[in-house]
């Protein structure tokens, strides 16, 4: 059964696969993660994220064609599924409750 | 001079991993051929392998020895087969995990004899649980692939 709420990690990966969109595979997601999330990623680490979020079925998988200039192997592209979409909903509801009110948080993020 | 392939090692490496994780060895290559870096790939590869190893799941493998196996089985069926007739076997060979076994075992009789004796304990705990360990070994797996052969020879059936 998938845990309630998403680990930080987690919940990027999420984020940066609906943000890159429909032809999210490792390196887009992980480059969006370092975008954004000013971090460097490990991509094996991506990847057992991605894999545990498979099997708790917040993601799926799909594998693309072979391409030369990746000496001959495969995309493996992830969506959000509707499951994966509503825990992001929820982490995010749970989040912003918890911002609320906090005396040290207000007037900017910095 | 721009170099477009990952060293030597590191494809073997890759392969390996592809195996497992086609996407993740090709996104190596991907982003290698980008950043033209091998220190990041060194970097990445060792951690997806080290986070692949730890994390991933992985099925169950049983303990198939097949090249240490297949002369144990047929010396083992071959003891049994000349007990049965009244004979015993002339001329039987060891394999090489048999040598490297004996020999552990005679350089741990001279450590604990003569060079660290007070270590007696220790080397005597490791043996037996070397020992237990085997014997569990041996019960949950190995006698599944030597009913299977005995059965293939039509010798008899374990357990």
């Amino acid at each position: 059964m998938a845990r309630d709420l998403l680990t930080d990690f987690e919940l990027m990966i999420l984020l940066s696969i609906l943000r890159v969109g429909p032809e999210a595979y490792g390196v887009p997601i992980a480059r969006e993660i370092e975008a954004t999330g000013r971090r460097n990623v490990i991509l094996g680490a991506v990847y057992t994220a991605l894999e545990r979020l498979e099997r708790n079925g917040l993601v799926a998988s799909r594998m693309g064609n072979p391409s030369p200039e990746r000496g001959g192997r495969a995309k493996r592209f992830f969506d959000v599924t509707p499951q994966g979409l509503k825990a992001v909903k929820e982490t995010q509801r749970s989040l912003v409750a918890l911002w609320k009110g906090i005396a040290q948080l207000k007037g900017g993020t910095a | 001079m721009s170099r477009h392939e990952p060293p030597r090692l590191a494809q073997a490496l890759l392969r390996r991993l592809a195996l497992d994780n086609e996407g993740l060895a090709g996104d190596l290559v991907e982003e290698f051929r980008r950043r033209q870096s091998d220190a990041w790939l060194w970097r990445q590869l060792i951690a997806a392998l080290f986070t692949h190893a730890m994390y991933a799941p992985h099925p169950p493998i049983s303990l198939n020895l097949t090249h240490v196996d297949d002369p144990v089985v047929a010396e083992w069926l071959m003891w049994r087969r000349l007990g049965k007739n009244g004979q015993k076997p002339v001329n039987l060979t060891g394999t090489g995990v048999e040598g490297i076994g004996g020999l552990t075992m005679v350089m741990l009789g001279v450590m604990m004899s003569t060079v660290v004796p007070a270590i007696w304990w220790f080397v005597f705990g490791g043996v037996v649980c070397g020992v237990v360990l085997g014997v569990v070994m041996v019960k949950t797996q190995r006698f599944a692939r030597l009913n299977t052969e005995a059965r293939r020879h039509g010798v008899f059936r374990l357990g």
